[in-house]
């Protein structure tokens, strides 16, 4: 079921976006038009496995894939594992993590040009904190922000648990449960 | 984005998404545009990604917001005139391979679709409803003519794969063993 938010188009619009179930159109959009249009350029031929275990979530129900789409193209996407992984305080509570999320390459600051569409990080965000609610996990949340990312989950009061190093070093965060 | 504006939200619908229709609490915390500039990413499998991003020249991210701004009118143009066929559940895969066909003719359009598409950028740039767009009217005449006969010939064999796949399925899965008392 689709729902319909709200997001910020530069300069001052509010437009409304859609967030569901990632569909396996979208998902091609992944490799056409996120990747696709770059890799022209770079001559890369570097895996992209990651769009296609976005594809195999369809058949794992521990794996649920969404994607926020606007004017018929995908703008952010997410994949959450909801059955395996637990909390790192030491009660190890269940929680929602967080094995992918990302935004298009076009809702970021370019040179003069401002972000496509702004928010599109804060709603996925919110989306798995709302998932880990109906749940039954009180909006646990748990991911491993890539370099770069750290001062976004920050800025969102995410607490930050220090580099882990089964991950690369990647900085692990976990929001706690909501007080009611 | 804290928990207690969020716990205050569980409370009042029980759905912490429902701030996201709140326009006033949208214009408040993207005040700090910066906000959202630089990388979200999260996930190790996401490196690649971010990398590509790093990577990519200045010209080639430009040019991909150019073909966003392309996409962004024609896919819904194309998606509306494929539903229009009443395809049923091949929809989406010929929906696939008739985006893939556009992709590759996006990067290769001939003088008088350029400037068609041009035309149909800055028409996009008014503050106009769709429906009083007309070069944005001529998106479906325009799409036709752009698609070839190879085009149309791959998009129908997606169609029939599908088809195929799926009625053999529902034939098997209908298939019910007699049993004998």
């Amino acid at each position: 079921m689709n729902r319909p938010i709200r997001l910020m188009k530069p300069p001052n619009d509010i437009v409304t976006a859609t967030i569901g179930l990632l569909t396996q159109e979208q998902g091609g959009q992944i490799d056409d038009i996120w990747a696709g249009i770059l890799r022209e350029t770079q001559q890369s031929d570097a895996s992209w496995d990651w769009a296609y275990k976005l594809r195999l979530a369809v058949n794992d129900d521990r794996y649920e894939a969404y994607g926020i789409e606007f004017e018929a193209l995908l703008q952010g996407v997410i994949l959450l594992e909801t059955q395996w992984h637990r909390s790192w305080l030491p009660q190890r509570f269940p929680l929602v993590y967080v094995e992918y999320l990302a935004s298009a390459p076009w809702n970021r600051r370019l040179l003069e040009d401002p972000p496509y569409l702004i928010g599109v990080g804060r709603a996925l965000v919110l989306f798995a904190r709302q998932r880990s609610v109906e749940l039954g996990y009180g909006g646990r949340v748990g991911l491993h922000a890539l370099p770069g990312a750290e001062a976004f989950y920050r800025r969102y009061n995410m607490p930050d648990y220090g580099p882990d190093p089964d991950k690369d070093g990647l900085v692990y965060f976990e929001y706690a449960a909501l007080t009611l | 984005m804290n928990d207690a504006t969020l716990a205050e939200q569980l409370r009042k619908t029980g759905n912490l998404m429902d701030l996201l229709n709140d326009e006033a609490w949208i214009r408040e915390t993207d005040a700090d545009h910066a906000s959202e500039e630089g990388t979200v990413e999260a996930g190790l499998g996401l490196q690649l990604y971010v990398e590509l991003l790093k990577n990519a020249s200045p010209e080639a991210l430009q040019r991909q917001r150019w073909y966003v701004q392309v996409l962004s009118i024609l896919l819904p143009e194309l998606r509306g005139w494929l539903e229009s066929w009443q395809l049923g559940r091949s929809l989406e895969v010929v929906y696939m391979e008739a985006q893939k066909c556009l992709y590759g003719h996006l990067r290769h359009l001939t003088p008088e679709q350029m400037t068609w598409i041009e035309m149909l950028l800055t028409e996009g740039e008014q503050a106009l409803p769709n429906e009083q767009k007309v070069i944005r009217a001529e998106a479906i005449a325009m799409l036709a003519q752009i698609f070839t006969p190879e085009d149309w010939q791959a998009i129908a064999y997606v169609a029939s794969q599908t088809m195929a796949k799926d009625i053999l399925r529902m034939g098997q899965e209908s298939a019910v063993p007699t049993l004998t008392i």
